[in-house]
């Protein structure tokens, strides 16, 4: 249950980064893979929470984008992805390097045009 | 003759569903598709597969659900759908269990819905799969759709409680 502070601190961030254009965030997107523990869910919720305690932030979307796993195949040298948590590759080589899925990050960041 | 709504500027606004049951007879259908956990967001943005810009600026906190009718006119019909997603589905052999397993669920501050069919469904997630693995229950994984209609709500009755205590 820590999205409540994640969500915070994402706004805490852009209000740091862009002090002069915050104002005009109109959509915020956070890329979260399957491995980083987050329930997108709980971070709208948290967001939705947030908005009413900060009105001024009701003009801004967030978006939670969820990335799948990929893991790499030493035996085939190319990437896969994991499904359901089964970290074997098609070819039945079973990996743990991991390529995408423990990211949590700020991807992309909209502006209201002059 | 009528504006194509691809062509807009300006994003077709929502602020609520209209009412259920119209005739769409006629109607090109068209869908505005969201994840299930966006159900409940005041605001979103996004094409529907039309290409038609929406943005859902709710008037309201009630969530979204799917087969919601967001717009209509002579010629158009966009409708909500919630994508499907993996779900693990636990079939409860009593009472008992469905609380045993809402308890073990809801400690991991997940949402839990439950099916008109009685069946336990929460959005797939490994380490929650593998500890009600490890108890004896009833478990798939499944492709679903998570209605929201069908979300327990261990909160949000203030409302309601307050009401009966002005009775």
């Amino acid at each position: 249950m820590h999205e409540i502070s994640i969500v915070r601190n994402v706004f805490e961030t852009l209000q740091e980064t862009y002090p002069d254009k915050f104002e005009r965030i109109t959509k915020v997107q956070i890329e979260a893979g399957l491995l980083s523990n987050i329930q997108p869910i709980l971070i709208q919720n948290a967001f939705e929470a947030l908005i009413m305690e900060e009105p001024q932030l009701a003009d801004i979307e967030l978006e939670v984008l969820l990335l799948p796993i990929i893991a790499h195949c030493a035996a085939c040298d190319k990437d896969f992805e994991v499904k359901r948590h089964k970290f074997v590759c098609d070819c039945g080589t079973p990996s743990k390097n991991i390529v995408q899925g423990e990211e949590l990050q700020i991807s992309r960041i909209e502006f209201l045009e002059n | 003759m009528a504006t194509e709504l691809s062509m807009l500027t300006e994003p077709l606004v929502v602020t609520r569903a209209l009412a259920k049951e119209q005739n769409l007879s006629g109607r090109m259908i068209d869908f505005f598709e969201i994840e299930w956990y966006e159900a409940s967001k005041s605001r979103m943005k996004k094409k529907t597969q039309g290409g038609v810009e929406v943005l859902v600026e709710k008037s309201h906190r009630g969530p979204l659900e799917d087969g919601d009718l967001l717009y209509l006119s002579e010629e158009r019909a966009i409708m909500l759908k919630i994508k499907p997603c993996d779900c693990i589905v636990l079939y409860p052999r009593g009472l008992q269990e469905v609380g045993t397993i809402c308890f073990e669920i809801g400690n991991k501050h997940v949402p839990i819905f439950i099916t008109e069919q009685n069946e336990v469904c929460v959005a797939y997630d490994a380490p929650l799969y593998q500890l009600l693995l490890s108890g004896e229950f009833v478990i798939e994984i499944e492709e679903r759709v998570l209605h929201p209609a069908q979300m327990v709500k261990a909160y949000g009755n203030k409302r309601q409680i307050e009401s009966e205590r002005q009775v």
